[in-house]
């Protein structure tokens, strides 16, 4: 194939010119397998930016995260369990019992937030996107972590979801710092944000500011968890 | 997103139409290649390829978006072709299990022969040398003319554009 014949074909494929009129070339200057050249510029001009796509995709896709932070977590606990004495394991069993019959008292109230299906198109960021994904995956650390490098930008969904994922962490007072941020009560995150606020309290034992802000929920007859706070106060006062 | 909007998207490689592709769809992707002897990263090397393929396709005309055809349905093919072109080459007997019901219930033909066409040649490309490969990479994927390409390769206008067709035909050796 001649340079002038290449350059004809990427014109022809980049629509500067006509079918007819590179038929008519082709005619003009012999060229018999015509259909073979338009396949094999065509091809190769693929090839060359399919090649520049999978680079700019191992550039902007996540990628895989092996859930190191709860392997961790489980090792860590084997470790401790191993070492521990019977008398702190005793000691540790008592409470843990204790947790777990508070748990099953306000299991019926716990939200789950599945976050958000994440759409990058509509953030535009690509570090709340990257987050968000962790969150979806339940990997509450990381996304702590992904967060609180962009919490400067002052976003309700930063807010939110770092406020969340303290809680599902279980470091409540964090959860509280970001859930009760003024950026969340015009949100439409308010709603989640408010319950989880309640579990939040009641999980460290502060029954009083829960019911506060119980009573509050139940002003709001449209508030998403309106009928779960009512039961929740029931069970309390029982 | 609307599957014109993907298709647009995709066709203009916008990043936020991949990045929510791979959001919306690469469980189930991961759990087609997991079932079928795959790993995690097997499955993020298909979903990869298959949103190239899926970039060819829509290139070159292979796909064309119509109301009988989710863009999902087709993604999803397309990756499964291309594992299972990647499982066969390794063990030939083995039978793909179906993963996605939905999915799998529009069985549709998805041609991935202009795909590998296309792959061959990118791992060609890889043969020639760092010159010619940054200046095709110039060239055709950021689209620069030859004035800024000469600019940036410390040569002539008129050797970047002889350069271009050499290259050219150096991959075309390597392919024959």
């Amino acid at each position: 194939m001649k340079q002038e014949h290449l350059e004809k074909i990427e014109d022809y494929l980049k629509s500067n010119i006509t079918l007819e009129n590179l038929k008519l070339y082709a005619k003009k200057e012999g060229i018999e397998d015509l259909d073979m050249q338009i396949e094999w510029v065509e091809n190769f001009t693929l090839a060359v930016e399919a090649d520049g796509l999978k680079d700019q995709l191992k550039e902007i896709l996540p990628q895989q995260v092996q859930p190191k932070t709860k392997v961790r977590r489980l090792y860590t606990l084997k470790y401790i369990s191993g070492i521990a004495a019977a008398s702190a394991l005793m000691l540790f069993a008592y409470f843990g019992l204790q947790d777990s019959s508070d748990n099953n008292l306000y299991t019926q109230f716990e939200y789950q937030d599945p976050g958000l299906p994440v759409q990058m198109s509509a953030t535009e960021n690509y570090a709340l996107f990257d987050a968000l994904t962790y969150f979806g995956e339940e990997n509450y650390s990381t996304t702590i972590e992904k967060l609180s490098a962009i919490e400067g930008e002052k976003s309700d969904t930063i807010s939110y979801y770092l406020g969340a994922s303290y809680y599902y962490e279980k470091d409540f007072a964090n959860a509280r710092k970001y859930l009760t941020q003024e950026i969340l009560t015009k949100s439409t995150f308010a709603d989640k944000a408010e319950w989880l606020t309640v579990l939040s309290y009641i999980k460290s034992d502060r029954d009083n500011p829960a019911m506060d802000l119980i009573q509050k929920i139940k002003e709001k007859p449209n508030h998403k968890f309106y009928s779960e706070a009512i039961k929740l106060e029931n069970t309390i006062k029982k | 997103m609307t599957d014109q909007e993907i298709f647009n998207g995709v066709a203009a490689k916008d990043n936020n139409t991949f990045t929510y592709l791979y959001s919306e769809y690469k469980n189930m992707i991961y759990s087609m290649v997991k079932k079928n002897s795959g790993n995690e990263n097997d499955a993020y090397d298909i979903f990869q390829e298959g949103l190239v393929a899926l970039w060819v396709n829509i290139s070159s005309g292979k796909f064309i978006l119509s109301d009988k055809v989710k863009l999902s349905s087709y993604l999803y093919t397309l990756c499964r072709n291309i594992w299972i072109s990647r499982i066969r080459k390794a063990k030939p007997t083995q039978e793909l299990q179906a993963t996605d019901e939905n999915a799998l219930s529009e069985e549709m033909e998805v041609d991935t022969d202009k795909y590998d066409k296309v792959n061959t040649l990118m791992l060609n490309l890889k043969k020639l040398g760092q010159a010619c490969q940054k200046l095709l990479r110039l060239f055709y994927y950021e689209k620069a003319g030859l004035k800024l390409i000469a600019e940036k390769m410390d040569i002539t206008e008129k050797t970047a554009k002889n350069n271009k067709y050499r290259c050219m035909q150096n991959l075309r050796a390597l392919y024959k």
